[in-house]
């Protein structure tokens, strides 16, 4: 093998082994500082110099300003409890206690196509929610509309959810571990 | 055998190397850019922000959030921003070019329904130290670290009947540069 062949094979790798392993921490690898809870992840803090770096990436390619971290928490799931990608062809139920904040918005956007501005968004808050009697979060989430909480898939395509809470106060600490609410996927059409 | 091991050491610097520098710079290339864009090159100017500029702020946008922005560029003066605080949810949120949230305000921080935030510029009397925001005769000052930083005002609609109210109040707000040479005349005239 000749030099200038030896050295294009180089480059190649170098560059693409970097470039893709930044990808995968900024997608929430290992000892990325990402936290995962369940099917959720978040980035505490990425909009502060003290935050990991991988979510200040993670933000910026996938089209955002990081959040302020002073303001709220924002999590994010492309897939339900048990793995799978969220998909806009099946319904899906969200359930469990929502911590404790201000108030709260779920939304979910199509992955492909991302950048249809505010028209393409799906979205429920906390002011147009009923609890059980228990206080659990029953949102059943499906192309077809349906009776309670209803968020509508944003399309036929993968989609992500994303959940952003507000702060009253401090949030943080070891409550960020735990999922804010179950994904379980109910059926596909 | 030294051979291969050279290339394979090469490799794996070149990817730290690749590695490192997206990390670190992807926001200090992007985010300049990016700010133009969402204020289409106004500086010292509110608007409000929708079709591309709200897309280049965000592709992931709340459907009932209306959103406002100034890029602020100070240079030794200063740059004020007049608002009305909207009941419910409202906030501003400072950003440095390497996407750092310089400071932040919502609706409950002040327990105001206006307000007037004083961006101040770097002062050479500063020596480098730069205070913490402070309330001064009704003013909220907000001495900077940067010679530009984008201000992003967030508030969010919670029915649809009060969309215009909201919009109007959003876009009632403003950003002014002054002159150093008004602050000085002012402090000298006490």
């Amino acid at each position: 093998m000749n030099g200038v062949v030896k050295f294009i094979i180089f480059v190649l790798a170098g560059v693409g082994l970097g470039y893709f392993s930044a990808l995968h921490m900024a997608d929430g690898g290992r000892f990325s500082g990402a936290l995962h809870a369940g099917p959720w992840m978040t980035w505490p803090e990425a909009g502060s110099g003290a935050g990991s770096p991988y979510g200040r990436l993670h933000f910026i390619l996938s089209g955002q300003v990081p959040p302020s971290h002073f303001d709220r928490i924002v999590f994010e799931a492309r897939r339900d409890d048990a793995g799978r990608p969220l998909q806009g062809s099946c319904a899906y139920r969200l359930e469990g206690p929502m911590l404790a904040v201000r108030w709260w918005v779920l939304s979910a956007y199509p992955l492909s196509g991302e950048g249809g501005g505010q028209e393409a968004v799906s979205e429920l808050s906390s002011r147009d929610v009923l609890h059980d009697a228990r206080g659990r979060l029953i949102i059943g989430i499906s192309g077809m509309a349906r009776a309670g909480n209803w968020l509508p898939t944003p399309g036929e395509d993968d989609f992500i959810l994303v959940l952003r809470l507000f702060r009253a106060g401090a949030i943080g600490g070891e409550k960020l571990y735990h999922a804010p609410l179950r994904i379980i996927r109910e059926g596909c059409s | 055998m030294k051979t291969r091991l050279f290339w394979i050491l090469a490799t794996i610097l070149l990817a730290v190397v690749t590695h490192v520098s997206l990390v670190l710079f992807s926001a200090r290339v992007s985010l300049p850019k990016r700010f133009e864009t969402i204020m289409q090159g106004r500086v010292n100017t509110f608007q409000v922000l929708d079709g591309k500029a709200l897309a280049a702020l965000t592709r992931r946008p709340l459907k009932h959030m209306l959103y406002g922005g100034c890029l602020i560029v100070p240079g030794a003066g200063r740059v004020e921003m007049k608002t009305s605080i909207p009941d419910g949810y409202w906030s501003v949120s400072v950003y440095s070019e390497q996407g750092n949230v310089v400071y932040t305000l919502n609706d409950r921080h002040l327990g105001v329904d206006a307000l007037t935030i004083v961006f101040q510029g770097k002062d050479k009397s500063q020596n480098g130290v730069i205070e913490a925001p402070r309330l001064r005769k009704g003013q909220l000052v907000v001495p900077l670290d940067a010679a530009r930083v984008l201000a992003i005002t967030q508030t969010y609609v919670a029915h649809p009947g009060a969309y215009r109210r909201k919009l109007r109040e959003l876009k009632a707000t403003t950003c002014t540069a002054r002159a150093q040479k008004l602050e000085r005349r002012t402090r000298s005239g006490r």
